[in-house]
């Protein structure tokens, strides 16, 4: 971000709204690149003009390897890289000190017109896909994608229809109304498993994205909005999957749980988080990547809560803590900091943590163990001891990602991005610092060989990508007084 | 709400533009529209009566292209009864049904006790393909009953669907709910409706 601070400060009255911002970009690039230079000597002449060229085209670069395929969005984008590549073809030739950079040029290029000619055609998404989907290696989700969502009526039968991922809530209405053949007023909502409604907005961006665990869409008139029930699927499951997962190795299953883990992190676009900032409708993109990866954290935690929730027997409770320690062992061994704290944090929830008669049993080996993971959470003095943790480490590492968001949200919240009219680069400084971080933990790519593979790989990482939990915290704590009721 | 477990299931399934949806809509909502708009799965409730009490029919409309195979695994895993549809304009839609024929087959084991209507649709279309006799034979190698039906002009649609729930012999089921209407039927239909119950 702030490797575009010389050029936009001079402009910064065009920078409100993002399309035109790009436009301000490429112009001063192409002013930059094509600079007269200042009389002198010939000797002096040509130099500056290497100079501002050099200048121009380095930033260029860093840019277009930032938007990655983004770019493909941005037809301009397209075009002034293309025309920068015939300016920088001609004057190489007599510029001999630019030559090094035309092969640089010349990949991105062709990069990304193969690419945006391959993508022409959609690419189409089940909504968050359950099942085999889920086993495919994934691909990041664009904006030009479609999806299938899954919006349910007042009586629990659904339809499905097929959006485009950057669709609005009106857009979404307007495709079930259609296919309902209805010309009553619909209002779409987000109905959770514990029956808690959040409207969506029409003008909301992407709406399927930020649909919890065991959350659903729903279409309704107003008039029907009270009676509303959720779907009996959205309870989650009665019974634990202890049965299947204890016979698997701790090591296969963190193995795996990263592995899956480091896909969606890749899936991520740096663009995202900015997005996630500042408000994803004002950018008319979708976050759907970040969401999915955020969306996985949340789910393991639940994992772990609902498995120790569901299991009756209290020394199986004691021997599913200390899997799920060991597996937080293994995960914080692998690099992998999302899924250990999500680990540790389904640990602490209420609904586990006043299981007193089941931690009692535990090991005290384990209790140690526990003691330190959980001191890592320690939230003081800014999450001192979580981010000393990380600066030890090497990467590749995949991050505790919701307290990267929760530094960008402070930053953002804290600070003007305007002041007196001008872009406030200091924050825009250390909003990059964070994005910066993440482009850190991914600047070495994840070793599959960290770990030699049982026979039962297959079914172990079938396992870690389809975990079934309740997402319902009254429901938790509910069995959880069952399983150890209070003491009197 | 009608509870999970109280649904009596029944899943649509066959080649893409055959008329599938256009069977339940005009089942569920009495309608018909000449636009195509191809489907991905939506589900139907409607609440019939059962063994002298009331359950829901749960209609689920599949799609008829070959993107989803996971989808339709599953539907038929939690399917009670089985709609096969093909055209009656186009042999390569009955051929089509084969392969589904042979996964309800393989999932459900004994196909014997589970009840499968081929329905050959579009009868109202001049431009016929597949020969009445020729719907029949596949059935009978099937050991599955068999109907034509118009959905565009309402033949034997409701008759479709309460002849399916007749073929379950395990329940006894009726569109009607104590003589009174379910959904949209004439008075002709609603009187066959009472005789075929049992
Ligand atoms: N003449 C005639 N046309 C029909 C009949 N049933 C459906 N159609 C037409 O056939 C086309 C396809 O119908 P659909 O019901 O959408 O087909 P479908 O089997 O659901 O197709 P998919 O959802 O893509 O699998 C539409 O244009 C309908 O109007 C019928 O009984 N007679
Ligand atoms: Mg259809």
């Amino acid at each position: 971000m702030d490797d575009m601070s010389p050029l936009l400060e001079m402009k910064p009255k065009y920078t409100r709204s993002h399309p035109q911002s790009i436009f301000v970009f490429i112009f001063n690039l192409v002013c930059t690149y094509h600079a007269p230079s200042p009389p002198g000597s010939e000797q002096e002449r040509l130099e500056y003009a290497v100079n501002s060229k050099r200048r121009a085209l380095v930033i260029t670069l860093r840019w277009a390897n930032t938007h990655s395929y983004l770019l493909q969005e941005e037809p301009a984008a397209l075009a002034f890289l293309e025309e920068l590549y015939g300016s920088l073809s001609n004057d190489s030739r007599v510029l001999r000190a630019l030559k090094d950079l035309v092969p640089d040029l010349e990949k991105i290029i062709k990069l990304h017109s193969e690419e945006a000619k391959a993508t022409k055609k959609k690419t189409l998404l089940r909504q968050f896909s359950n099942g085999e989907e889920r086993l495919q290696k994934k691909q990041p989700i664009r904006n030009q994608d479609d999806i299938l969502l899954k919006v349910y009526c007042s009586d629990h039968t659904y339809t499905t229809i097929r959006v485009a991922v950057a669709a609005t809530g009106r857009e979404v209405i307007a495709a079930v109304a259609d296919k309902l053949c209805t010309t009553e007023e619909l209002v779409l909502l987000h109905l959770s498993s514990a029956g808690e409604k959040l409207m969506l907005k029409p003008n909301d961006v992407s709406v399927f994205s930020t649909v919890s665990i065991n959350g659903r869409l729903f279409a309704c008139s107003r008039g029907q909005l009270s009676t509303l029930t959720p779907h009996p699927e959205q309870e989650g499951p009665t019974a634990g999957s202890m049965s299947t997962f204890e016979l698997m190795s701790s090591k296969d299953l963190a193995y795996q749980m990263t592995m899956y883990d480091w896909e969606l992190f890749s899936c991520v676009h740096e663009h995202e988080l900015l997005y996630h900032t500042f408000g994803r409708q004002s950018f008319r993109r979708t976050t759907a990547n970040l969401d999915l990866f955020l969306r996985r954290f949340n789910q393991v935690q639940l994992w772990v809560v609902t498995e120790v929730c569901l299991c009756g027997q209290l020394s199986k409770r004691v021997q599913l803590l200390k899997k799920f320690i060991k597996i937080a062992a293994h995960c914080r061994e692998f690099k992998n900091l999302n899924s250990f704290f999500a680990i540790i944090m389904g640990m602490s929830n209420p609904a586990v943590s006043r299981l007193s008669q089941t931690w009692e049993k535990l090991p005290s080996k384990f209790k140690k163990f526990y003691a330190e993971f959980e001191s890592m959470m320690d939230p003081s003095r800014n999450h001192r001891s979580y981010r000393l943790t990380v600066t030890k480490l090497e990467p590749p590492i995949i991050p505790f990602m919701p307290l990267l968001l929760k530094d960008m949200t402070f930053t953002h919240e804290g600070n003007k991005t305007f002041i007196d009219n001008m872009v406030n680069f200091e924050k825009m400084r250390i909003i990059a610092n964070t994005i910066r971080q993440v482009k850190h933990c991914r600047s070495q790519p994840f070793n599959p060989d960290i770990c030699q593979p049982n026979k039962n790989q297959a079914e172990v990482r079938g396992y870690v990508r389809k975990f079934c939990v309740i997402d319902n915290q009254r429901a938790l704590t509910q069995l959880s007084y069952r399983l150890e009721p209070r003491r009197t | 709400m009608p509870e999970q477990s109280n649904d009596y299931r029944v899943v649509v399934f066959g080649a893409g533009g055959v008329g599938k949806s256009s069977l339940v809509l005009r089942f569920v909502k009495g309608t018909f529209r000449d636009t195509y708009i191809p489907t991905v799965e939506d589900t139907y409730r409607q609440v019939i009566s059962c063994d002298k009490s009331v359950c829901t029919l749960q209609i689920t409309d599949t799609t008829g292209s070959h993107q989803f195979p996971a989808m339709q695994r599953l539907s038929i895993s939690k399917g009670h009864a089985f709609i096969l549809v093909y055209s009656i304009t186009s042999k390569q839609s009955l051929e089509e049904l084969k392969p589904i024929y042979q996964q309800v087959l393989a999932i459900k084991g004994n196909v014997e006790a589970i009840p499968i209507m081929l329905v050959g649709n579009k009868s109202d279309e001049t431009l016929r393909e597949v020969e009445t006799k020729d719907g029949e034979a596949q059935a009978n190698q099937w050991k599955c009953a068999f109907m034509e039906t118009s959905a565009k002009t309402n033949h034997n649609v409701t008759e479709l669907f309460q002849e399916l729930l007749n073929l379950d012999k395990k329940r006894n089921m009726s569109l009607n709910i104590d003589g009174k209407r379910s959904g949209k039927q004439s008075r002709a239909e609603r009187l066959k409706g009472k005789c075929s119950v049992m």
